[in-house]
């Protein structure tokens, strides 16, 4: 008996080994890049390399805030992300109300005609979107980037899903009671389902802070870039200089770590409840 | 009379609502959806679209027999969505098998696989264009001292798109992981118990009790997979940039890692040549349309447990 649990004792050890080895595949990389941002610029490109910087800088970091401006791509994914992250919380859950506590003709086929915007492929609708948001005067803007972003057709699924469990005789007493719809929405639907808006929000920043294509696409003066297109646009502005990419690309990572450490388990849930992808 | 206005107020909040969601719809979804199709359809005129002519389906065929271009594209699209399928699948299954063994500790380890997933392409894309870099870029330092000899990687036309696909698949294993290791965890304890009563070794309660109960799961991954796959732009845009030195568009060296998205970008928007990137657009659309009928039909659950 003794000997079956020594195996099974060797077992686990075995497989913890194997993990370790496996996680460090995918955290090693990470941990390179953000240290890499530490060293010089001579040290980066220089041969043997090390894990730990020889020489411990901050140099990179007061170059990228400050010669190239860093604080304002920061600034514009900030205020993109956030109007972006309240927009689709508010949007989703009115439609997450309206969808499982009323009744009327049509209601499934519209749900249907909103969901289907999960499947269709944003390279089909990028160039046409172009082409409105310059027509009405929206290149280069706060609002022309916000507009095509600010509605989640996932967060609209999730919010019914989540509504769905909110009892109906709740909502009937309080029409007995004369309550307004609005009344009834803020004072009893979103105090509900707090759990279910904060996760649409964690995904809808995170994906909205992670988007390349549509910045790309409407932003062509420099100083309105979101940070991601910042990020990018170091590669081929500035392809030779890999002090400033690294630099770069741990900033980009840096918010979202700390989103990762605050709501990893809203985030975990999230995606293992839906099986979506940010 | 009251009646009635009863009725108007109940659906007055509804349309309030649903009414706004329905035009944005309209306007940013399907209405740049139709444009798309409709403009594949014509030889488009920048200046005053409205002029455009109508020219049936001789944006395809031009595409399908003359473009090298779009030829390279497709074969790199269905390249990058196999091999990409092929290898987080299995590996995300096998990480998955491990993470069920764990006695504890679990959650640490979920947590550093699934850290990557949530990064954007584009810092992932820029990290690894760096790791790949052929001077001094850690993969080649690796090679080096292990005594094989160094790569070109990204430089090279012929393996810049599959270190594309290895980076894709590195950050996206942490989520087929994940999907895998919560389905393992549904397994019903009792069916897992039972075999083991009966004698049945690690290997056969495997295939033959949690495959097939997490054949449904592995359904939902492959599909979404390979639809993901089929869009994807931001890793080869970000890291065949300057692929080559070609300047300009990305898909570098030349066109060697063109893939149908990033076609449509560089075709609309860089030369611009609208017609035929809606016309790849619309290729990419309708194979998306058709993965996800496969989906609904296989999702659809057969059994219960």
């Amino acid at each position: 008996m003794s000997r079956r649990r020594n195996l099974e004792a060797a077992g686990q050890a075995v497989t913890h080994l194997v993990l370790v080895a496996i996680c460090l595949l995918f955290v090693l990389p990470f941990a390179w890049m953000i240290l890499s941002s530490f060293k010089p610029a001579l040290e980066i490109i220089k041969i043997p390399q090390t894990l730990l910087p020889r020489k411990w800088t901050l140099i990179n970091f007061s170059t990228i805030f400050q010669r190239l401006q860093f604080w304002r791509f920061f600034l514009n994914s900030l205020i993109v992300c956030v109007s972006v992250t309240l927009i689709a919380i508010l949007s989703s859950s009115l439609a997450g109300f309206v969808f499982t506590k009323f009744k009327f003709a049509g209601k499934e086929v519209i749900f249907i005609v909103f969901l289907s915007g999960l499947m269709i492929p944003f390279s089909i609708i990028v160039i046409p979107l172009y082409l409105f948001i310059s027509k009405i005067g929206l290149e280069n803007t706060y609002l022309g980037l916000i507009l095509p972003l600010c509605v989640s057709p996932f967060g609209i699924f999730l919010m019914r899903q989540f509504m769905e469990g909110i009892p109906m005789d709740m909502i009937e007493a309080a029409r007995i009671d004369g309550a307004s719809n609005l009344w009834i929405f803020t004072r009893v639907m979103a105090p509900l389902s707090t759990a279910g808006m904060g996760g649409v929000g964690v995904f809808t920043f995170l994906w909205t802070w992670n988007q390349l294509w549509w910045p790309l696409v409407i932003i062509s003066k420099a100083r309105m870039r979101p940070l991601s297109l910042a990020v990018a646009a170091l590669t081929f502005q500035h392809a030779k200089r890999y002090d400033m990419i690294v630099t770069g690309a741990t900033l980009a990572v840096i918010p979202v770590l700390l989103v990762f450490i605050f709501a990893q388990r809203s985030l975990i849930k999230g995606m293992t409840l839906t099986g979506m992808k940010v | 009379m009251a009646k009635s206005f009863l009725i108007k107020r109940k659906y007055l909040f509804p349309l309030m609502v649903l009414g706004p969601l329905l035009v944005w719809y309209v306007l940013f979804m399907y209405y740049p959806t139709v444009y798309s199709i409709w403009a594949s359809l014509h030889l488009w005129v920048a200046d005053n679209p409205a002029k455009s002519t109508f020219v049936g389906l001789k944006n395809y065929l031009d595409m399908f027999t003359i473009d090298p271009r779009f030829k390279k594209s497709l074969a790199n699209t269905f390249i990058y969505v196999l091999t990409k399928t092929a290898l987080v699948i299995p590996i995300g299954l096998v990480i998955a098998l491990l993470f069920e063994r764990l006695r504890r500790g679990t959650k640490v380890y979920i947590l550093a696989v699934f850290l990557p997933a949530l990064c954007s392409a584009t810092a992932v894309g820029i990290l690894f264009t760096y790791l790949f870099q052929p001077s001094f870029g850690l993969f080649n330092a690796v090679l080096k001292t292990i005594g094989l000899p160094t790569q070109p990687f990204l430089t090279d036309a012929k393996q810049a798109i599959f270190c594309v696909i290895a980076t894709d698949a590195w950050q996206y294993m942490g989520f087929t992981t994940l999907i895998f290791f919560t389905g393992l965890m549904n397994i019903p304890y009792h069916f897992v118990e039972a075999a083991r009563v009966d004698g049945a070794r690690a290997w056969r309660t495997f295939f033959s009790i949690k495959l097939p109960i997490m054949g449904h799961t592995l359904a939902f991954l492959v599909v979404y997979t390979v639809i993901n796959a089929f869009q994807f732009f931001d890793f080869v845009f970000v890291m065949t940039q300057s692929g080559g030195g070609t300047g300009g568009a990305s898909g570098g060296p030349g066109y060697s890692s063109s893939v149908l998205s990033l076609m449509v970008y560089n075709e609309g928007m860089l030369r611009p040549n609208v017609d035929k990137a809606t016309a790849v657009a619309t290729i990419i659309l309708a194979i998306v349309l058709i993965l996800t009928i496969v989906q609904y039909r296989i999702l659809r659950p057969k059994w219960e447990y």
